[in-house]
């Protein structure tokens, strides 16, 4: 139930009455626990209220009250007059304080500035209530509390009309300091949503790329699975049987194999096992080497590292071995089998980043025909060898993670050129 | 349709997956349509100049090439003004793609057998 416990009350009938309606809303507020903020739009909405009785009803009557419900509580200023009530409230109301140039705003600021604000009016007169919420632990419980702000305000020194404008004044010019502030505070946040956004976007734009590229890569095989069983059962014994028999178990590899590789990109974005580590280059690419030493061997490859300008980087250790095991698996498959494979692969500095640059002799791609799906998933350029069409995917989202990038030269019957630019991660 | 038999047309294969090349033209020829394939795009509008077919059947989103690309200089073609495309792809908004590169119609994969024959019948 709510309880209503009163504070005081006082006619408005001059200047100095309304001055007094927004001292004691300040003070009140103030010995409620609420900020000065808080405190100054309380009392700026009592005086504008008050102004309001003074001016077109000649006078008021002002009570505060302490209201406490359930679960909060609340300060309350009521504002009562016997004047001819207000025509057009609903108009005045709507009217936009910031394209409304005239008298009548007073009511409009009022309700902006309180919590809750309740209005009743009628050719016998108008009541007002403002309400500006309080914390529950520094309300007032009890009348004896109330009574001790009473007691205080006694003791309080009688400041002339002067001193109480030049008061408010500053309390007025200290909360339009918070509004800027304020201000200035959303137009940062604003920013960083938009930039949000913009990644977002991004992001978005990435995921449909991905989706579409799935769904290719698995309703094909599911059009030929498709056919080939229709075809089977109308035909059970026909000549063509064998051929379509070998199609139905090579599109289910083909569904398995796109399965797979899903996984091992979802795997890959498992941003819970990338691990951090100051990394040497030289180590890693000795792993990659290792693994393919044997394709290297038969392929005659020579392979030209210097990673002496920049040896090391912390990044992520899967990643970087990602990095070098694709492209090294790519340059041996895709090799020009009319001569010797040359791979070079160094380092340099970017700034505070690292570029890695990996480059090869083999067939080379014709990008002006691939043009941006060389890193798209699932694409395959080449017939020369199998191949997921995942290697530079992953390779490219991993780079672009932390905010790197990657390009790409290539020729056909030439080569190709890759140039990383790595941003280390923070250890 | 008055039950006449639906009077067999060319039709002109374009995709990069072997099985379905092979499923697909198989079952065409099956119901008397003389067909032809073009595996990836690779000179697909010298063929098309060459060997004029009815109707194209072209793949989106094939790896050398793009389908969208390919259909929309079909359309620039005048010698191949009567060649009908229609565009075949998973993606769901196939039919604003289709609208955009200027295809006749469209295919949308997994496709049935049965489904091409009735887009076949319908252009």
């Amino acid at each position: 139930m709510d309880k209503e416990i009163p504070i005081i009350s006082f006619q408005i009938q001059n200047e100095m009455d309304i001055m007094l309606a927004h001292r004691r809303g300040m003070q009140f507020a103030r010995f409620s626990g609420i900020g000065l903020s808080e405190q100054t739009r309380f009392a700026t909405a009592i005086s504008e209220i008050c102004r309001n009785a003074f001016e077109y009803a000649g006078k008021g009557i002002i009570h505060f009250a302490v209201v406490l419900k359930k679960n909060k509580a609340a300060l309350l200023a009521t504002i009562t007059d016997e004047g001819p009530g207000i025509r057009d409230l609903d108009k005045i109301l709507d009217r936009n304080p910031e394209l409304y140039r005239g008298r009548g705003l007073g009511l409009v600021y009022a309700r902006r500035l309180g919590d809750q604000f309740g209005i009743q009016t009628g050719p016998k007169g108008t009541t007002i209530q403002i309400e500006k919420a309080i914390p529950l632990k520094t309300a007032p419980a009890s009348k004896l509390v109330i009574n001790g702000w009473l007691q205080h305000l006694e003791k309080e020194p009688v400041i002339s009309a002067y001193e109480e404008l030049k008061m408010r004044n500053i309390q007025l010019m200290e909360l339009a300091e918070e509004s800027r502030n304020q201000t200035r505070m959303v137009e940062a946040q604003n920013n960083e949503i938009r930039h949000l956004n913009e990644q977002l976007h991004q992001s978005n734009d990435r995921l449909k790329e991905f989706t579409y590229a799935i769904s290719h890569d698995l309703k094909t095989p599911l059009s030929s699975l498709r056919m080939a069983s229709d075809y089977l059962d109308e035909h059970p014994r026909g000549k063509e049987t064998k051929i379509y028999k070998g199609i139905l178990s090579r599109s289910v590899n083909r569904l398995d194999k796109t399965v797979r590789s899903l996984i091992e990109i979802l795997d890959f974005q498992d941003t819970g096992r990338q691990v951090i580590k100051s990394l040497n280059f030289d180590e890693i690419f000795a792993e990659a080497r290792d693994e393919y030493q044997q394709f290297i061997d038969e392929a005659e490859a020579h392979i030209d590292y210097n990673f002496n300008s920049i040896p090391g980087i912390d990044y992520v250790e899967s990643y970087l071995q990602s990095l070098f095991h694709n492209l090294l698996s790519n340059a041996l498959k895709y090799r020009d089998l009319s001569r010797q494979l040359i791979v070079k692969v160094s380092t340099a500095t970017e700034g505070t980043n690292v570029l890695l640059i990996f480059s090869d002799n083999g067939t080379g791609m014709d990008l002006d025909m691939i043009k941006d799906r060389v890193f798209a998933p699932f694409a395959r350029f080449s017939r020369q060898a199998e191949g997921k069409g995942i290697g530079l995917f992953l390779i490219k989202s991993m780079v672009e993670n932390n905010g790197g990038s990657v390009t790409v030269e290539s020729r056909l019957g030439e080569g190709t050129t890759f140039r990383f630019l790595l941003v280390p991660y923070k250890l | 349709m008055t039950g006449k038999k639906i009077k067999a047309r060319s039709v002109l294969i374009v995709d990069d997956d072997q099985d379905f090349l092979f499923v697909l033209q198989s079952q065409l020829k099956r119901e008397g349509y003389k067909v032809y394939t073009n595996a990836g795009g690779d000179n697909l509008l010298e063929e098309m100049t060459i060997q004029k077919v009815d109707v194209v059947l072209l793949d989106l989103s094939m790896n050398m090439t793009s389908g969208s690309e390919l259909c929309r200089q079909i359309k620039k073609q005048t010698a191949l003004s009567h060649t009908k495309v229609l565009i075949m792809s998973g993606n769901h908004d196939i039919e604003t793609v289709a609208g955009k590169c200027g295809a006749d119609g469209f295919v949308a994969k997994p496709v049935s057998f049965l489904e091409v024959k009735t887009a076949l019948q319908k252009i």
